[in-house]
C-alpha cells in the first residue's frame, strides 16, 4: 500500500501541497477503514474529488482518468450492494489510485500500464463498468495480461508486436479509408475503421507511446463525432485522416528503428500540426468541398435503372415511410406494395453491395518461410512420388489392388500440390486498393481530377508474385495519371469530361493473369514517338515500324516521352526498368492506345513464379524445358520450307511465314542434334511479337515443373532461365525465351 | 572456428586442424574438413550450356540444383573417365550472395587427417606465370605431399564468378 507515507521528506505535515494532503487523507482512510465503513468511503470520495480539482487548476491533463476510476468505483460502493462483497479489493484498488496520481503530482508521469492494470483489475475483481475504462482495457488485454511490474522498456517483444499490428491496421483503416470515401455514410466502414485506430490507441498507450497515442485518440474522437453523425464525412474528413494515417505510421516506424537499435521508444516527430488539423476539421473550420454523393447508389436508383419500377412509385412507396426507414427497408416496402419481386431487390441489393462486400473468412497466420517450405517439399514430394511411379521395378508388379493404391497416391499428391500452391494464392485486391489511394494523392499533386476504377480485384495471385507485381504496377499508374491523363482544362477542351478515369483490371488468361492499367487521357502518339526514337538513335533513321513496334519503343533505355521532369515520374527511371522487371517476372508488355483517346498498359504473368508449365523437348541426349506460353506450335517443315540467304542466314516458312532458324543443337554446343530441319522438329516461340523456329529432335511431353535456380554463378547462363528436378530425378534445364531472342540477334523478321 | 580457418599458418602456434586428402592423377590435396558438407559418389550430370569447360554442369542433390565443377580439368589435367573411385565433394562456400554448395569432381577420395599448423610449409614461388594464391601451403604426411587447397580461391578465382562465361 504506497501512500504518503512512503515519502518520509514530505511527511512533515505544515508544508505538505493541498494535493499531499489529499492523498493523506485516501490512504489513512483506505488503511483505517472496516467493511462497509460508508463514513472512511465518503471520506475517500472527497478526496479523489478534490485532487480531480486540484489536477484542473494545476493543468495536469494526466490525473482525472484515475479520478473519474475511483470516483465511480466509489460511487458503486456506496450504492451497490453487489460492489460491496468486493470492499477489500475496492480499497486496494483506491490505494493504487492513490498512488498513481501522486506520482504524477511528484512531477513524474502518469504510468500507463500501472493505470491499464488497475482497470482491468476494477472490471474483472469489482465488476464495476467505467466510462473510458474500455480503452484501458484493450491496452490491458493487449499485454496479454502481464504483470504490471513487468519491465516494459526492456520488453522488445511487445513493441514488435506492437509494430507488426498497428501497422496491419494501419493498412487495413487506408484500405477501409478508401471504401468509406466511395460511401461516406456507410456506418459499418466507419465502424471498422474506429475499432482499428481504438486499438492503436489502446496499445500504444498500455507501451507509453504518448503521440501515437494521442493522435489515435484524437482521431477516434473525430470518428466518434461522425460515428454518431455529429460531423459529416467530407472530403477533409478523410484527407485529414490520411494525414494521421500517415504521421502515425512514420511515428512507429520510428519505434521500429529505435526498437531494433535497443533504445526505448519515447520520443517522436511533433503532432502538433496533425491534431490541429484535426481539431479544424473537428470544429468545421476546413472549406473543403462539401460531402461527396455516396457512391454505391441507393437502391431506388438501381431498380429505375433496371427499369423494374419507376421513380414515382418509389416515392409514393417513400411518402408511406415511417420516418426512421433505413434503407433495407425500402426493398421490404416495394415487396410489401408488390411493385418489385423478391428476386430483383435481392438483385438490386447485390449490385448495391458490390463494392462493399467485405466476407470475413477465418484465417490464421503463418510464418512465410515455413509456407515457402511446405510448398517446396510438397514439390519434392511430387518429384519423389512420379520417380517411384515409374520405377521399372514397380512398373514390373502384377497387382491390380498395388496400381489401385498407387494412383490413389498419385491423385492425393496432385491435390496436395494443387492446395499448396493455392495457400500462396492471394486476391489482387489489396494491392489495387493501396493504388487507389496512390492515384488519388498524384492527381491532388498534379492538379488533375482522376477517379481509379477497379475490375476483377478478387483475381487471385502468387503472393510472392504480388510483391513483384506492385513496382512495375505503381511506375505505369504514375505514368498513367502523369502522363496520361489531361489536365482538367484541356479534357474539357477536348470535349471529354474533366473527370479523368484510370482503370485498373486483373484477370485470367491461360495459366497467366493478366493486369491491365487503361486511362482516357490524351493517348499516345506514334508519329512523336518514332520521331523521338530517332532522335535518340533508338530506331535507325527512316525505318519503318508497325504501330506495336512504335509503342514498344517506349520501353527502350533512354527514352522519355515527358517534357518535363516532375516530381511525380519522369525521374530518370523509365518505363525501360518496367519492361526488365516485367521480363524478370516471365512477363510481357503490351501497349494499345488512341491518339486522344486513351492508352491501355497490360501487363501479362505467369501465376506464379514457383511453378512454370511446359514441354519437354530433346536435343541430342539433352533435354529441356520450353515454357509452354512462348510456344506457337511444333512441327516438322517438309524440306522445300527451308530456305537459306547466301547459304548462311536459315529460314523456315511456316504458311505464309518466314522465320528465322535458331539451331539449338548449335546454341548449346550439343554434337550428336538432328542437323535437317526436315529430320527433326522445329518449335516456334514467340516473344514480344516476334517468332523464331527452334530446331529440337524431338518432343517428350508435357510436364508442369518447379522452377529452381541452378546456384551461384550459373544463374546468369544466357538462354536458360533456371533447373528443375525432372521425373527420374535428373536436372532438366529451363530455356529462357527471349533470352535465345537475343543471342539469336533481335532482328525484324522477314515476313 | 576462425582460429581454425588456418589464418594462422605463419604464428607457428601448434594447433591442427583436420583435413580431407584426395587424389587427382598423381598428386594428394588437402582441404579443410570444414567446408565439405558431403561426398557423394558421382551422379548424372546435366551439362549447362555456354559454361566453361570445367564446370562439367548441375546435378540435383536431394531436390536442391548444384553446379559441379571438374578439378581435373580446372586444373588443366588431362580428362580422364570417370570410374568407380570418382567422387564429388560437396562443399559449402562463403560467397557474397551468400552460403553456396558446389560439388567438386575428384579421381578418388583419401582419408580425413589431422595437420598441424606447424607441419604446413610456404608454397614455394613457382615464378610469375603460376600464381599460388589458392594454395594454402605443403604439408608432409607420411613421407608424402599434400596440398593444402583454399577452395573458396579455388573456385571463385577466375572461377564461380565465370561460371556464365
Amino acid at each position: 500500500m504506497t501512500s504518503a507515507q512512503d515519502n518520509p521528506g514530505q511527511a512533515g505535515g505544515a508544508d505538505k501541497t493541498p494535493a499531499e494532503v489529499q492523498f493523506d487523507r485516501i490512504s489513512v482512510a483506505v488503511l483505517t477503514a472496516s467493511r462497509d465503513d460508508m463514513r472512511k468511503l465518503g471520506e475517500i470520495l472527497s478526496a479523489f474529488e478534490q485532487i480531480g480539482k486540484i489536477a484542473a487548476t494545476e493543468g495536469r491533463t494526466d490525473v482525472p482518468d484515475a479520478v473519474t476510476a475511483g470516483d465511480a468505483v466509489g460511487t458503486a460502493l456506496m450504492f451497490d450492494d453487489t460492489a460491496r462483497k468486493h470492499w477489500d479489493q475496492a480499497m486496494d484498488i483506491f490505494g493504487r489510485l492513490a498512488s498513481c496520481c501522486q506520482e504524477v503530482f511528484r512531477g513524474g508521469k502518469m504510468n500507463r500500464p500501472v493505470l491499464s492494470r488497475i482497470f482491468s483489475d476494477i472490471r474483472e475483481q469489482l465488476e464495476i463498468e467505467i466510462e473510458g475504462g474500455e480503452a484501458e482495457e484493450a491496452a490491458a488485454a493487449a499485454s496479454g495480461g502481464a504483470d504490471k511490474s513487468m519491465a516494459l522498456d526492456q520488453d522488445k517483444e511487445l513493441y514488435t508486436d506492437f509494430i507488426t499490428e498497428s501497422m496491419e491496421h494501419l493498412d487495413s483503416i487506408e484500405i477501409k479509408m478508401v471504401d468509406l470515401e466511395a460511401a461516406p455514410d456507410d456506418s459499418e466502414t466507419l465502424n471498422a475503421i474506429f475499432r482499428a485506430f481504438h486499438t492503436i490507441k489502446g496499445v500504444s498507450g498500455f507501451l507509453n507511446l504518448r503521440d501515437v497515442n494521442e493522435l489515435a485518440h484524437r482521431t477516434e474522437t473525430l470518428l466518434d463525432m461522425a460515428r454518431r453523425n455529429e460531423l459529416p464525412v467530407t472530403g477533409s474528413v478523410i484527407d485529414v485522416i490520411f494525414e494521421a494515417i500517415d504521421g502515425m505510421k512514420g511515428m512507429i516506424r520510428d519505434v521500429s528503428e529505435k526498437v531494433s537499435a535497443g533504445a526505448t521508444a519515447r520520443e517522436f516527430i511533433g503532432t502538433d500540426r496533425i491534431i490541429a488539423r484535426i481539431t479544424a476539421v473537428q470544429e468545421g473550420r476546413d472549406d473543403s468541398p462539401p460531402p461527396r454523393q455516396a457512391t454505391p447508389p441507393r437502391l431506388g436508383d438501381v431498380l429505375v435503372e433496371q427499369g423494374k419500377i419507376t421513380q414515382a412509385e418509389i416515392n409514393e412507396t417513400l411518402s408511406d415511410q415511417p420516418e426512421s426507414g433505413e434503407r433495407e427497408t425500402l426493398g421490404m416496402l416495394l415487396i410489401e406494395d408488390k411493385k418489385v419481386s423478391p428476386k430483383d431487390v435481392a438483385q438490386a441489393l447485390r449490385i448495391q453491395k458490390n463494392a462493399a462486400n467485405a466476407i470475413e473468412t477465418q484465417d490464421i497466420r503463418v510464418n512465410i518461410h515455413k509456407l515457402d517450405g511446405l510448398v517446396d517439399m510438397v514439390g519434392e514430394l511430387v518429384i519423389a512420388q512420379s520417380l517411384v511411379c515409374n520405377d521399372p521395378d514397380v512398373m514390373s508388379i502384377d497387382s491390380q489392388r498395388f496400381y489401385r493404391n498407387l494412383s490413389q497416391l498419385g491423385r492425393i499428391t496432385s491435390e496436395l500440390q494443387k492446395i499448396s500452391m493455392s495457400l500462396r494464392m492471394v486476391p489482387i485486391k489489396n494491392t489495387f486498393q493501396k493504388m487507389s489511394r496512390m492515384v488519388r494523392d498524384l492527381a491532388k499533386k498534379s492538379g488533375k481530377e482522376v477517379t481509379m476504377l477497379m475490375e476483377g480485384e478478387d483475381t487471385e495471385v502468387d503472393r510472392n508474385m504480388i510483391e513483384e507485381i506492385h513496382d512495375p504496377l505503381v511506375h505505369m499508374i504514375r505514368n498513367s495519371v502523369d502522363h496520361g491523363v489531361e489536365k482538367p482544362d484541356i479534357r474539357l477542351a477536348a470535349n471529354k469530361s474533366a473527370l479523368g478515369t484510370v482503370t485498373l483490371r486483373a484477370f485470367h488468361h491461360g495459366g497467366n493473369v493478366v493486369i491491365a492499367v487503361e486511362d482516357d487521357g490524351r493517348g499516345l502518339d506514334p508519329v512523336k514517338i518514332l520521331a523521338k526514337g530517332q532522335e535518340r538513335g533508338v530506331v535507325a533513321a527512316g525505318a519503318s515500324l508497325s504501330e506495336s513496334e512504335i509503342f514498344a519503343l517506349l520501353f527502350e533505355p533512354g527514352f522519355s516521352t515527358a517534357e518535363k521532369i516532375t516530381d511525380i515520374s519522369g525521374r530518370g527511371v523509365g518505363l525501360d526498368v518496367v519492361k526488365r522487371n516485367v521480363e524478370k517476372l516471365r512477363g510481357t508488355i503490351e501497349t494499345r492506345s488512341t491518339l486522344g483517346q486513351g492508352s491501355t498498359f497490360q501487363m501479362k504473368f505467369p501465376l506464379t513464379l514457383a511453378i512454370i508449365d511446359g514441354i519437354v523437348v530433346r536435343v541430342g541426349e539433352q533435354r529441356y524445358i520450353m515454357p509452354t506460353n512462348s510456344i506457337v506450335e511444333a512441327l516438322r517443315p517438309p524440306r522445300e520450307d527451308y530456305l537459306t540467304v547466301e547459304q548462311r542466314a536459315e529460314m523456315i516458312r511456316v504458311r505464309e511465314e518466314l522465320l528465322p532458324l535458331v539451331r539449338l543443337h548449335r546454341l548449346f554446343s550439343i554434337h550428336n542434334g538432328i542437323q535437317n530441319p526436315w529430320e527433326g522438329l522445329v518449335v516456334v516461340i514467340e516473344s514480344e511479337g516476334q517468332k523464331r523456329a527452334v530446331l529440337i529432335d524431338e518432343l517428350l511431353g508435357k510436364q508442369e515443373v518447379v522452377i529452381k535456380t541452378l546456384g551461384g554463378g550459373m544463374s546468369n547462363v544466357r538462354g536458360i532461365s533456371g533447373g528443375a528436378i525432372m521425373g527420374d530425378g535428373r536436372v532438366g534445364l529451363i530455356l529462357d525465351v527471349s533470352g535465345i531472342f537475343e543471342i539469336t540477334g533481335r532482328q525484324a523478321s522477314f515476313n | 572456428m576462425a582460429e581454425r580457418q588456418g589464418k594462422n599458418v605463419a604464428t607457428g602456434s601448434a594447433k591442427s586442424s583436420k583435413f580431407l586428402t584426395f587424389q587427382l592423377g598423381d598428386e594428394i590435396y588437402g582441404l579443410d574438413i570444414l567446408k565439405v558438407k558431403e561426398i557423394i559418389g558421382i551422379m548424372d550430370i546435366t551439362p549447362v550450356p555456354q559454361s566453361p569447360g570445367y564446370v562439367k554442369g548441375v546435378l540435383n542433390l536431394r531436390g536442391k540444383i548444384i553446379p559441379v565443377v571438374d578439378l581435373r580439368l580446372k586444373f588443366g589435367f588431362d580428362e580422364r573417365e570417370y570410374t568407380e573411385r570418382t567422387c564429388i565433394i560437396v562443399v559449402e562456400l562463403e560467397m557474397a550472395e551468400g552460403k553456396m554448395l558446389v560439388g567438386i569432381i575428384v579421381d578418388a577420395v583419401s582419408e580425413v587427417t589431422n595437420i598441424s599448423e606447424t607441419d604446413i610449409e610456404p608454397t614455394p614461388e613457382f615464378g610469375a606465370s603460376f600464381s599460388t594464391d589458392y594454395i594454402r601451403g605443403m604439408a608432409k604426411i607420411k613421407g608424402k605431399v599434400v596440398i593444402l587447397l583454399d577452395i573458396s580461391l579455388v573456385l571463385s578465382g577466375g572461377g564461380l564468378g565465370q561460371f556464365a562465361g
